[in-house]
């Protein structure tokens, strides 16, 4: 169990809020001078040469509608700047683990993203780009209020620390919404991280901080990463006894899932997720020999959009089902 | 269950309060928990943030808000948002906004954040006059203790290290 791979922290991801304090916040702002912003900011860029190398830009209304949602299923930009693409960007490192939205809710959000329990470096990384965009660009910042942003929700450090948890034995066991209840009282809140229903997809759940005013980042981290940890060894309790309580009961149903996603010929996109999550729990246990970080990556490319990416092609949803399975089938098999 | 107050309503709320190193537990229903404990629940479970701050407006302020007749409109001069607009999307329009609308500001920090002042971190560039400011406070503290003991040559020379300081800020300010 000590192997990082089979921790039920899939990724952590640190999210700034800033904006730039000489233009009205992007609701306020017309496409004219939402370019504005976006030149200002892609300038930092193209004027330093190790950036230049290292980040590609991408204005979106230049880019086809199908990469905008496989970006979006990639969480390298939000459903909110997709519905505002006319004004915004989005600057992301060419190994994916930083970008930076621009035109978003605010002007500009950092997003670092780590696999694992990489919650520090993320941070990091974050803070430098942070820094390295404030050495041009002054921000809107208040004493007393912080960083200023467009959502209230966002104010002062305007961090949001996150982390995708896969916690299938936490939610087999029903003890989730008690947990869930608990964490909102202390500023945290957990969501489905896949789809965007109310159900999580997969038992993939994202757990961040509400709170942004009135706490330090090196509060609002050690928070989360906290939560992470105690998220981390309930479900690892929670599977032991599952386990101890009918290992054969749990083989069987991850068995039956390995074999539907091995040799199903149509699958649509929440069935396929929710018998990933079995196979997933299956390599964690050592019941299955196998790499979750496909499994994951799996995940990610079954989603609607990015599927059709993969096959480069527009496909309906039963089509969509057929090439789903085919794709699982192949990469399983 | 039912709500312990209104006793009409389905209690879909549990609240535990310590008090004086006693514990209170009650069952409310949404609204006797706005009305009483101050409470409200956000329904997508913080999913659609933005919605529930503009519904804390009208939680609080009830439906009549500005839109009511005879009330003028309060509207930031630098970016045009006007408060009916903040109360809708929920939603600043630029950093003028936080000044004309404060009053409004101050009501949704309370619910939706811990404080109203910010901890973390300071950017150099604009963060530099809080970094004077923070440092002509604990110079004046130093003048009235340097005075009190009567060491005035050492207050003067503190004095001036304060001058300096102010004036550097004034014109920074002149620029915002």
């Amino acid at each position: 169990m000590s192997d990082i791979n089979y921790s039920p922290v899939v990724s952590t991801r640190i999210r700034l809020a800033r904006n730039i304090k000489k233009y009205p916040f992007p609701i306020m702002l017309s496409e004219e001078k939402s370019n504005e912003v976006i030149q200002e900011i892609v300038k930092v860029f193209e004027n330093d040469e190790q950036l230049r190398d290292r980040y590609e830009i991408n204005i979106l209304k230049r880019i086809d509608m199908l990469t905008k949602q496989e970006m979006v299923e990639h969480h390298l930009i939000s459903t909110n700047l997709l519905n505002e693409y006319e004004k915004g960007a989005v600057v992301v490192s060419k190994d994916k683990k930083i970008s930076i939205m621009i035109n978003e809710e605010d002007h500009i959000r950092i997003q670092c993203l780590e696999k694992g329990m990489g919650i520090d470096d993320a941070y990091e990384a974050a803070n430098r780009m942070d820094d390295i965009l404030e050495g041009s660009l002054e921000y809107a910042f208040n004493e007393k209020l912080g960083f200023l942003t467009s959502c209230l929700t966002n104010v002062g450090t305007g961090l949001r620390a996150s982390a995708m948890m896969h916690l299938p034995a936490l939610k087999a066991m029903g003890e989730l919404k008690r947990i869930i209840q608990t964490l909102s009282k202390i500023g945290l809140t957990v969501r489905g991280a896949y789809g965007e229903g109310s159900e999580a997809l997969g038992n993939m759940f994202q757990i961040s901080n509400q709170v942004t005013l009135g706490v330090s980042d090196k509060d609002i981290i050690e928070a989360v990463k906290n939560i992470i940890i105690q998220l981390t060894e309930k479900e690892e309790k929670a599977r032991n006894f599952l386990i101890s309580n009918d290992r054969l009961l749990i083989e069987d149903k991850i068995y039956r899932s390995y074999g539907v996603l091995k040799n199903a010929k149509l699958l649509n996109y929440e069935e396929s997720m929710m018998l990933l999550s079995d196979v997933i729990l299956g390599i964690d246990l050592g019941i299955i020999e196998g790499n979750n970080t496909m499994l994951h990556h799996i995940m990610n490319n079954i989603q609607p959009a990015s599927l059709q990416l993969v096959y480069k092609e527009e496909l309906n949803e039963r089509e969509r089902d057929i090439k789903r399975a085919e794709y699982i089938g192949d990469l399983l098999n | 269950m039912i709500c312990e107050k209104c006793k009409l309503n389905q209690a879909r709320i549990h609240i535990v309060k310590i008090y004086q190193g006693k514990k209170i537990s009650m069952n409310l229903c949404e609204q006797c928990a706005l009305l009483y404990e101050n409470i409200i629940i956000d329904p997508s479970g913080g999913k659609n943030i933005n919605n529930f701050v503009s519904n804390l407006f009208e939680a609080i302020h009830g439906n009549q808000g500005i839109a009511a007749k005879g009330i003028p409109v309060i509207k930031c001069e630098e970016c045009g948002l006007t408060l009916d607009g903040f109360r809708k999307s929920g939603r600043l329009g630029c950093s003028n906004c936080y000044k004309v609308f404060m009053e409004n500001v101050e009501v949704v920090l309370e619910k939706v954040q811990a404080k109203n002042f910010h901890i973390g971190k300071i950017p150099e560039r604009s963060g530099g006059e809080l970094k004077k400011k923070n440092e002509i406070m604990s110079l004046k503290k130093k003048l009235k203790d340097r005075i009190k003991k009567e060491e005035f040559e050492e207050a003067a020379l503190l004095r001036d290290k304060i001058r300096t300081l102010e004036k550097s800020i004034a014109g920074g300010e002149k620029s915002e």
